[in-house]
């Protein structure tokens, strides 16, 4: 399907420019008529392949994060953010990232968007963040794979605070890798044992589809030697199969 | 059946593990004979299975669905609710009593936080009857726990999270049943084992026909109910303002919980054409087709669709050539195979229509490929608990299941073709379809 787009303007019905078209959904809350996020929403979805398109509706979409836009038009333009937004808007989210009144729908804006511009304001909002914005962003940096982010997460596995240990514990396990293994076989903390284990069998499954065996038997062994039974059972189960 | 190591376990034997003494419990009482002093019901005689003997259940989530099926389980002989769980009160409270009415006593406890119920320390198994948007994460958290999990279908919210699910269920070695309860009407079983014997041939297409979806005009913000725990509701999914028309049974044809009346169906229709091609661990290698998207309301779910999967040749063991996959609200309800030497149709109602006719009653010789049977789909799930066979939905079948309408829902929300491996589970060189594979949750849930 040919999707080339001739101007950015042309994306939307009946108005001029995007600014436009933007401060129409800013005061939008449920119930509302739906005509200007239909309308969009529509320019997103003309924008693939519209590389020129794509950025000046992301970058607008993205101001509206920042705004004093209504919640609700702040979460609307996250999901359009998820299937628009590149790393040019990386800049733009990162002090959004560290309070938990704005990481959640930063997040599901940008989680998707692959690059290491988004993962780098990912690791760096970490340090800064509140504990809730935290566990937010490990786990987004999980879903992301990021090889990155192994040293900054490995540091949260000795949290006092068990849920963001945990979550610690189960990005490390999604990213893999031998760094992340060696990470998860040191310390951790108490509460995230269980959750460090899994993640041990979850790195050693990658690495032996990967066809690293010999770290996929330090992650199996590893996580053999601690957590609850089930883990242990799991554990012994991957070390024979 | 109380899990060894809880202060209940004290029948097992040290280091005999759970499932072990589920097995040995069953064999034991089948060939046993028990001492005189203790009463005959206390030892699963007089058609009773003992306390100690019964396999625990807690369940998650217990609106219409949950309900009716927690009173499926209730039934099953040996099967003991200990504890259920909803973030609407009113539901988990009811839902107590019918449990404690049946069995006369207040042993029934109830959680409005799963992670409690899961914590409990005595349950053998889980019942999950969730919305959409809830299913993986506790789904997972039971797997580490070891604990077995009868799951509503669709399986999940997402590609990636389905495919997490199997992933904790196959490391843990739990016993899965998904609710794709079809698979234990005979009927069906009949159509699929047809199928799968090239009774009508070699196979080309396959049309899955589900229900259209509903939509509704623009809902404003309402008070949340007090008897309903609404962030929990929420969960992973995005904030949004509460309206009735949002949450329970609602929640189905919103695309933050759902995906629609096409996944909720394709876990039925679309699971007996995996069943019936032998398809239940792969899936097409490419997706299209068109969708009617509400745009003027709150439900925002497709209420018509129509897309085509094409299988590549030897995907099905009785479509060498590769066959096509329709799936549309469009079609006759129900599973329809067309093959080069006749058609097969069936759907709910013990409809079975075939060409030729004769097939109906058509008896399968000793040599014929022949597939799971079992007439009561929760029973099957606690049999299977204890012997640690597998069940007649398991969890990979159940995930390919639902990929198919999650692949529909992708295409059709992209307008394009998109291309799928089924082998990875990836889209190759498309990572406008790849931002779809899952969403991010909010904290602090993730899996």
């Amino acid at each position: 399907m040919n999707r080339t787009i001739p101007t950015v303007s042309a994306l939307f019905s009946g108005a001029a420019t995007i600014e436009e078209m933007i401060g129409k959904i800013a005061t939008y809350k449920l119930g509302d008529d739906l005509g200007p996020m239909n309308n969009i929403e529509s320019a997103v979805r003309g924008s693939a392949g519209n590389n020129e398109a794509r950025i000046a509706i992301a970058a607008a979409l993205a101001g509206v994060l920042s705004s004093d836009a209504t919640r609700e038009a702040k979460v609307f333009a996250s999901r359009q953010l998820a299937v628009c937004g590149g790393p040019e808007i990386a800049a733009a989210i990162a002090p959004l990232l560290t309070s938990i009144d704005s990481s959640n729908f930063t997040r599901y804006a940008v989680e998707q968007i692959p690059g290491s511009e988004i993962d780098g304001v990912l690791i760096d909002a970490l340090g800064k963040a509140d504990l809730q914005s935290q566990i937010g962003i490990v786990s987004s940096l999980g879903a992301r794979k990021s090889a990155a982010a192994v040293p900054a997460i490995s540091k949260l596995l000795t949290s006092n605070d068990a849920a963001l240990a945990n979550a610690a514990a189960a990005a490390l396990g999604h990213i893999g890798g031998a760094d992340a293994v060696k990470a998860l076989s040191g310390r951790v903390a108490k509460t995230a044992r269980d959750t460090a284990a899994n993640a041990l069998l979850e790195a050693g499954e990658s690495a032996k589809a990967a066809g690293d065996a010999a770290l996929a038997e330090r992650a199996f062994k590893e996580a053999s030697s601690g957590g609850s039974k089930a883990v242990r059972a799991a554990a012994k189960r991957a070390l024979a199969g | 059946m109380k899990k060894n190591g809880s202060k209940h376990g004290a029948a097992q034997s040290p280091g005999m593990g759970r499932r072990d003494f589920l097995r040995r419990s069953a064999i034991s009482a089948a060939a046993v004979a028990a001492p005189m002093i203790v009463p005959a019901s206390a030892l699963g005689r007089d058609g009773k299975v003992a306390p100690s003997n019964r396999i625990t259940l807690g369940c998650i989530g217990v609106g219409s669905q949950g309900t009716g099926n927690m009173q499926g389980f209730i039934q099953v002989p040996g099967v003991q609710v200990v504890a259920v769980c909803d973030v609407d009160r009113t539901r988990r409270e009811n839902a107590r009593e019918i449990v404690n009415k049946t069995y006369e006593d207040k042993g029934c406890a109830d959680y409005n936080d799963f992670r409690e119920l899961l914590d409990r320390g005595d349950l053998d198994t889980v019942a999950l009857a969730l919305p959409d948007h809830w299913h993986s994460i506790p789904s997972i958290m039971a797997a580490r726990k070891g604990i077995d999990v009868y799951g509503e279908k669709p399986l999940a919210l997402t590609l990636n999270e389905g495919k997490a699910i199997v992933d904790a269920v196959n490391r843990y070695d739990i016993v899965w049943q998904t609710g794709s309860w079809q698979r234990s009407q005979s009927h069906f079983l009949h159509a699929a084992e047809l199928v799968r014997n090239g009774m009508i041939g070699e196979i080309h297409t396959v049309k899955v026909g589900l229900p259209t979806g509903r939509p509704i005009a623009l809902q404003t913000e309402q008070p949340i109910p007090a008897e309903l725990d609404y962030d929990m509701w929420l969960g992973p999914a995005p904030e949004a303002p509460y309206t009735k028309e949002r949450v329970h049974w609602n929640w189905r044809w919103i695309l933050d919980y759902s995906g629609g009346q096409l996944t909720d169906w394709v876990g039925h229709h679309g699971d007996i054409a995996n069943w019936g091609m032998g398809t239940e661990d792969t899936g097409p290698i490419s997706v299209e087709g068109r969708g009617i998207w509400p745009n003027d309301g709150l439900w925002n779910a497709s209420t018509s669709y129509f897309f085509e999967c094409i299988y590549a040749p030897g995907a099905s063991p009785v479509a060498p050539n590769g066959f096509r996959m329709l799936v549309s609200n469009l079609f006759p309800m129900g599973t329809r195979f067309e093959g080069t030497k006749g058609m097969i149709h069936c759907d709910r109602g013990n409809r079975l229509t075939c060409d030729p006719e004769n097939l109906k009653t058509h008896q399968f010789g000793p040599n014929d490929i022949r597939l799971k049977k079992a007439d009561n789909h929760a029973k099957d799930f606690f049999d299977c608990v204890r012997s640690r066979e597998k069940t007649l939905a398991p969890v990979g079948p159940a995930h390919r299941a639902i990929s198919i309408g999650q692949l529909g829902n992708i295409a059709m929300q992209l307008e394009r073709k998109i291309v799928w491996d089924p082998k990875t589970q990836t889209f190759p060189n498309d990572p406008e379809a790849t931002r779809k594979m899952q969403r991010a949750m909010r904290a602090p849930w993730h899996i």
